[in-house]
């Protein structure tokens, strides 16, 4: 019996001893984000970060409301986070040209070809690298099998078929397109966005880079649509909420459409509606041919803050998340991306979720991706102009207003970023 | 008198005053500093002198957000006040005046974001209370997003903060009437008074200097409202409905224009001193009747 005794000791003592040894080894940083719905998987994925190169990530979940102004805050202090999850192309210049972000360069340079094409060029300034990926997303249009099916009806391959589609959905009482503002104003500009570059790609690349006027005819003819449609009544009740409602009415057969980036996938199934059977997904016909081939990308990155002790540590971890195939795996198990690197098997993909196979198919007939509104375009002007495309919403005869306030606010902004507008 | 003596009064003051000192007096003087500079978080802030304050006369979402405000305030006090008053005369004295007493006073005890929330669901169009017993009355024709029509939704707001905070003026109306002698009602009944003389000529001027404590107190609550209109419709559509208190944390932690944010911080603290200063003014002499 002291024999067993001393055995089981023992062997706790060297355990604890490991343990410690190994706890020591182990370096830690800070991540701060603002999807608390994911921190345990944030969690899970740092465990196995700390497994296999000795670096424990560790996730700091913030709200929505208050995360910007707690990194905004933070970065220019020694309590900067060593790693952050952040917003693309303009939402980041003002980071990037305070000077409060590593250049990530030499961790790009390292990833090889582990990730997709063009990703590095859309999270960089001239040569600096600001940001990795840790998202990205096409835009497409959801739709409900049930109500489809019930109608027998299919994607739309014209314009004007899904014009016919949403005057036949408001004959039966069904609302069109679910595009609100019930408590998130930033959703009021995907409509016009999915308009505009569906009238003329170009155009949207020339007015997102201040080449283009917001009196134009082009902006002018995407109002005029919109204003239609909302005219004939074609939208869900602007009050519903597209993370508390538009599952149930989809699931219901009340919702026909909902444009979103593709990471709304999980929100639908967060909110019990399976993929294929309850929701689709299809990227809507061009309304003429200037807008063929275009598609809507948003992309998030996992940006490193210059003035935190832990930064070098975050960059090696990003090596880590750019090139292990063990990152490759936990990212696919735990977040389900679409994926953007050459690591996770697409086989593993397909089995686990078709939706993003569908989605990897048929953005290949769209080379020209095109950057989100959200990000394109200075933040001044995003900003007003999602209270402007609120007012669109409840008021659409104020189109031209709205837009004569658009162009005076980008008169105003441009210059200040070196536009002669 | 020995020295310990002499600094013991302090001594018992400092945690008070350390107190207001670190959680007001010193949040409050940096707020009016930022209202003299521009400063987006991200790089220092910069002297920019009174345009800020100058601004706040030229914005024009300010004077619409300011007239909400003021909506508010006689929306209060004329519902929140007056309705409490007549319902407090109401159940004053009667045998179920304790039930009432509770249903009205139970709201008090939700937090606004709970009551804001719980109103949303009645308004909301999925499906939402009032459009659900619309349609059970077969009045489809007056469904619809209520709190997305520019127009009515702040009084629907308002309508949800007498819901919930009218029970707490009653309350006090009730202590006040309880506190009147009866030998004035009684008096006056001997007189010949009736009950809406009684009330007019005995009840109501010796409820004044509690009238003017509910008052004051609703409306110095008011000028800072920000949880209901925020929760419910976060100021919106398009800003419609946006008070002050809701524009001032839009351009703080939205906009990240903390200069712009402080100096309507600034404002709506004027206004709020202004009003206690005039009800503490009004007050005195109420308060000091009763004593003498």
């Amino acid at each position: 019996m002291p024999k067993r005794l001393l055995v089981v000791i023992m062997t706790i003592a060297v355990v604890l001893a490991s343990a410690s040894v190994m706890a020591a080894g182990v370096r830690t940083f800070t991540f701060y984000h603002d999807n608390p719905e994911w921190q345990d998987n944030w969690t899970k994925i740092g465990e196995v970060s700390a497994q296999e190169i000795g670096i424990k990530m560790e996730p700091v979940p913030y709200d929505t409301e208050v995360y910007k102004t707690r990194i905004k805050t933070d970065l220019p202090t020694s309590r900067a986070p060593a790693l952050f999850k952040w917003w693309f192309a303009y939402r980041a210049k003002e980071l990037v040209d305070a000077g409060l972000v590593e250049d990530l360069s030499e961790v790009w340079d390292a990833a090889g070809d582990n990730v997709a094409a063009g990703l590095r060029q859309a999270l960089s300034f001239g040569d600096f690298a600001y940001g990795a990926v840790f998202l990205s997303d096409y835009w497409v249009w959801y739709y409900s099998v049930p109500l489809f099916e019930k109608y027998g009806l299919k994607p739309p391959q014209t314009w004007d078929e899904f014009m016919d589609q949403l005057a036949f959905f408001k004959s039966q009482g069904i609302s069109g397109i679910g595009n609100t503002i019930g408590k998130s104003r930033w959703t009021s500009f995907i409509v016009f966005q999915e308009i505009l570059y569906r009238i003329d790609a170009g155009f949207y690349n020339d007015l997102m880079a201040g080449r283009a006027h917001w009196t134009d005819k082009t902006v002018v003819r995407a109002m005029e649509i919109w204003k239609e449609m909302l005219d004939k009544g074609y939208f869900a009740p602007m009050d519903a909420r597209y993370v508390e409602d538009f599952p149930g009415m989809f699931k219901r057969g009340e919702l026909a459409y909902a444009p979103f980036g593709d990471w709304y996938s999980s929100i639908l199934m967060g909110g019990g509606l399976k993929p294929g059977k309850d929701f689709d997904i299809c990227i809507l016909p061009a309304i003429t041919e200037k807008g063929q081939g275009a598609i809507i990308t948003e992309v998030s990155p996992l940006i490193v803050g210059k003035n935190s002790p832990d930064k070098d540590l975050a960059k090696e971890w990003i090596e880590w998340w750019f090139s292990s195939p063990k990152a490759a795996e936990a990212r696919w198990d735990l977040l389900h991306p679409v994926p953007w690197d050459k690591l996770t098997p697409k086989e593993v993909v397909g089995k686990s979720n078709p939706e993003f196979v569908t989605i990897m198919k048929l953005t290949e007939n769209y080379p020209n991706k095109l950057i989100r509104f959200w990000e394109a375009t200075p933040v001044e002007i995003v900003e007003h102009a999602v209270d402007q495309f609120e007012q669109m919403l409840i008021r659409p005869s104020t189109y031209k207003q709205i837009l004569d306030s658009m162009e005076k606010k980008a008169t105003e902004v441009w210059p200040k970023y070196g536009v002669k507008y | 008198m020995k020295p310990i003596q002499r600094v013991s009064p302090y001594l018992f003051l400092m945690p008070a005053f350390l107190a207001v000192l670190f959680s007001e007096l010193l949040p409050a003087s940096y707020t009016i500093y930022l209202g003299f500079m521009s400063w987006n978080y991200i790089s220092p802030p910069s002297w920019t002198g009174i345009s800020n304050y100058v601004r706040l006369f030229l914005e024009p979402q300010l004077l619409k957000s300011l007239v909400n405000t003021l909506y508010w305030i006689a929306g209060t006090f004329v519902f929140g006040v007056a309705l409490a008053l007549i319902l407090a005369v109401a159940v004053n004295g009667i045998k179920t005046g304790a039930f009432f007493k509770t249903v009205f006073y139970l709201p008090v005890t939700l937090s606004p974001a709970i009551a804001g929330v719980f109103w949303y669901v009645v308004y909301s169009t999925q499906p939402g209370a009032v459009n659900s017993l619309l349609r059970i009355f077969g009045l489809n024709q007056y469904v619809r997003a209520w709190l997305m029509d520019g127009s009515i939704n702040t009084y629907l707001m308002i309508g949800s903060w007498i819901w919930q905070f009218m029970g707490l003026n009653l309350i006090l109306f009730l202590v006040g009437l309880q506190s009147i002698p009866k030998e004035f009602i009684e008096a006056a009944q001997v007189d010949g008074a009736g009950p809406n003389s009684t009330f007019l000529h005995i009840t109501l001027p010796l409820l004044r200097p509690i009238t003017m404590l509910v008052i004051a107190n609703t409306m110095i609550n008011t000028v800072r409202m920000f949880d209901i209109p925020w929760i419910m419709v976060h100021g919106g559509p398009a800003r419609v409905s946006e008070t002050l208190a809701i524009t001032m944390y839009r351009e703080s932690f939205l906009l990240f224009n903390m200069g712009f944010g402080s100096a309507i911080a600034v404002f709506i603290s004027a206004i709020t001193l202004l009003l206690s200063w005039r009800y503490l003014r009004v007050l005195r002499p109420e308060i000091s009747g009763l004593k003498g």
